[in-house]
């Protein structure tokens, strides 16, 4: 008889499958993008490869500018991509730099001008203030019609009679002076100013203004400063009134810039730490995983890490599950009684059913409850889940190291283009061992758990059940043959072409059976679930 | 800039002084005001003392010195008046900001309170309250 007393058992190490993406980093914390071959783009189709946009997949940029000044960056490189702001990214997204967040605002500013036909200025205005979303301003241009659009965005509306006779136009075709109502002084027209409101102030009063305002952080929205005008001052305007404060004007434009970014619900920052620089906006579903330069990828619906075929739903439970004590409190229950003198928890481990407490108490062993059942079920997917996260990180050291050791033959004089297909094969990799490491959190959910459970009888679910594990296990053993395939090339970095051929066959199987599961997943399991919410993000090859 | 609108502000208010308020700097420092506000019965409703700094750019910062019963009037006696805050203007004036407490002090606007238990009395109760408010400024503002 074999008795253990425990007070706490860990039912898990700690999972952290997410750190250590930090050799990466190093190579590319620039905050310019370096446009490169997509491995993927043969495959698109449609040639839209070449819109030159950042994608996800490019890891071998060098760094670039690396300074956060906007304007400054828009270099020769941006010039060079501007011709593809309008494209679509094959992708679903698109990665956002420091210097192409001026390229894309004024891409949108361009686009709402030449349907309108407005200015630049009220153009920007309108957009920040429907959160950067050109088609619901636009169908409320046309439903609700301009005056009520303007209006709510605090732009001018034709001038008011009184604002008018107040206009800086006004003053000096009346002689030339006017008294500014702010600080009570009489001014020559020449240094006043008016808003597109019509109202004028003097210079001095408007630039007293702007710098309170704008250091108070409301540089998005500064508005006139005659009482209940409400209509937001014009970049005209403000241009002119502080041209002379180079450090206002700065912060003023560059609040303006990063409204992109900030007010824009389809741009999400990149959630690396420390900060990269980097955020990405998608094309219109959410439901994508993006991956940044600087090799961090996240769900772009709960900025979380990657988790497809998993829902963000099923991905906080998951992490619940494998973070929290809670399973380690499901095993006590499961497995131990509490003694009935320490009141410890008493493990029964094997032996006769009379079990002895360390305290010396005698107790009745029990039976294999539900819950030590549920925790069993538990475990057999951890288990497989804790696997595929660890080779996750043990290729991820491989990539890294490989890469270095391909940058280095360069020197040798063997060029790193040869190796493509390798770098490829390891990318296909990873993007296909995430999927399945987390594809057994996904069954672990769909197939037995309570979130599903009126959406299948038991037989359907049998029937899926064995249809997403032959999907899954077809996949998992390509997976580890890439994997030994890729370890085996890397590890000579030789030019033999059959061991060439041979990965890059298997990579594509790899992403095949990939392909499979996931339309499996789309198909027969989540098109007939009628719980809302689950949807997942389908990886793009 | 400030201080020449101020002075500008004093001159005017000088030449024609609002009806129910009076108001002047404290000693000889023009960014510290104290003013006067007559209640509704000509009583010497409340005393209050503002700060413009930043002015006219910021709005001036106001308070009662005195304790006033009102919805919109808090213990400390902190003012609950929209251009005292996001409604400022910088073409408004320290008159036309007494002018609006003055008349806040008159009609509450007990459905923006700044003491939910007194605006639940102002709506409920509404003698009572006026007593209450009466008791205050017996007790409070006339000495």
């Amino acid at each position: 008889m074999s008795v253990r007393s425990l007070c706490m058992r860990d039912a898990h190490e700690d999972e952290d499958s997410h750190a250590g993406s930090g050799s990466e980093k190093d190579i590319m914390s620039g905050s310019e993008v370096q446009e490169e071959d997509q491995q993927q783009s043969d495959d698109d189709g449609g040639g839209s490869g070449s819109c030159g946009l950042d994608s996800g997949d490019e890891d071998e940029g060098d760094t670039g500018g690396g300074s956060s000044d906007e304007g400054a960056d828009l270099g020769a490189l941006d010039e060079g991509t501007a011709g593809g702001s309008g494209s679509k990214s094959s992708l679903g997204y698109r990665v956002i730099t420091a210097g192409s967040i001026k390229r894309l605002q004024q891409g949108a500013i361009d686009e709402v001008c030449a349907i309108w036909g407005c200015g630049g200025s009220i153009a920007k205005a309108l957009l920040m203030s429907y959160m950067w979303d050109k088609e619901r301003l636009m169908s409320d241009l046309g439903d609700k019609g301009q005056e009520r659009v303007f209006k709510a965005a605090g732009l001018a509306v034709g001038l008011s009679a009184a604002a008018a006779s107040t206009s800086t136009a006004a003053v000096t075709q009346t002689g030339g002076v006017m008294t500014c109502t702010v600080c009570m002084s009489a001014h020559p027209a020449a240094q006043c100013a008016s808003n597109s409101c019509g109202h004028a102030f003097c210079c001095d009063c408007w630039q007293g203004h702007l710098a309170v305002q704008i250091s108070e952080g409301k540089a998005r929205h500064v508005v006139c400063m005659s009482y209940k005008c409400g209509v937001v001052c014009d970049e005209e305007l403000v241009d002119r009134v502080i041209q002379d404060e180079p450090q206002l004007l700065a912060k003023y434009r560059q609040s303006h810039l990063e409204s992109y970014l900030e007010d824009n619900p389809r741009v999400a920052f990149c959630p690396s730490t420390p900060w990269c620089g980097n955020a990405i906006q998608v094309e219109s579903d959410p439901y994508v995983e993006p991956e940044c330069p600087c090799g961090v990828s996240f769900c772009f619906k709960c900025r979380k890490e990657p988790h497809s075929p998993c829902t963000c739903k099923m991905w906080e439970m998951w992490e619940e599950k494998v973070s929290g004590d809670s399973e380690t409190r499901n095993w006590l229950q499961a497995n131990t009684k509490p003694c009935p003198k320490c009141s410890k928890p008493v493990e029964k481990n094997g032996g006769c059913n009379l079990v002895v407490c360390k305290c010396g108490q005698d107790e009745m062993d029990a039976r294999m409850t539900e819950a030590a059942r549920n925790h069993k079920r538990y475990m057999f997917y951890f288990e497989r889940f804790k696997n595929h996260a660890d080779s996750i990180q043990k290729e991820k050291a491989n990539r890294a190291k490989l890469l270095a050791r391909i940058a280095a033959s360069e020197h040798d004089g063997v060029h790193a283009r040869d190796f493509s297909w390798l770098v490829g094969a390891v990318d296909q990799l990873r993007t296909a061992r995430r999927v399945l490491c987390n594809s057994y959190a996904f069954a672990y959910f769909f197939f037995g758990g309570a979130l599903f459970a009126e959406d299948f009888t038991p037989q359907q679910n049998k029937i899926n059940q064995d249809l997403f594990e032959d999907n899954q296990e077809m996949l998992a053993a390509e997976v580890e043959r890439l994997s030994g395939l890729a370890d085996r090339a890397a590890e000579g970095l030789s030019l033999d072409a059959d061991q060439r051929f041979t990965t890059i066959n298997s990579s594509t199987n790899v992403r095949t059976r990939c392909a499979n599961l996931f339309s499996m997943i789309e198909a027969d399991l989540l098109a007939k679930v009628s719980t809302l919410g689950a949807h997942i993000a389908v990886p793009r090859f | 800039m400030a201080s020449k609108r101020i002075m500008k502000e004093l001159e005017d208010l000088k030449r024609d002084p609002p009806a129910n308020c009076s108001a002047g700097p404290v000693q000889d420092d023009l960014f510290h005001w104290q003013a006067t506000i007559m209640g509704p019965a000509d009583s010497p409703y409340a005393g209050a003392r503002a700060a413009v700094l930043d002015y006219p750019f910021k709005p001036p910062k106001v308070a009662f010195q005195t304790k006033v019963y009102h919805p919109n009037v808090n213990s400390q006696g902190s003012i609950c008046l929209d251009i005292l805050k996001d409604q400022w203007s910088p073409a408004l004036t320290i008159s036309k900001v007494l002018l609006s407490i003055s008349s806040l002090l008159t009609d509450a606007n007990p459905d923006d309170p700044l003491v939910p238990e007194i605006a639940h009395i102002y709506k409920s109760d509404r003698h009572r309250y006026e007593e209450t408010a009466r008791e205050w400024t017996r007790k409070y503002a006339m000495m």
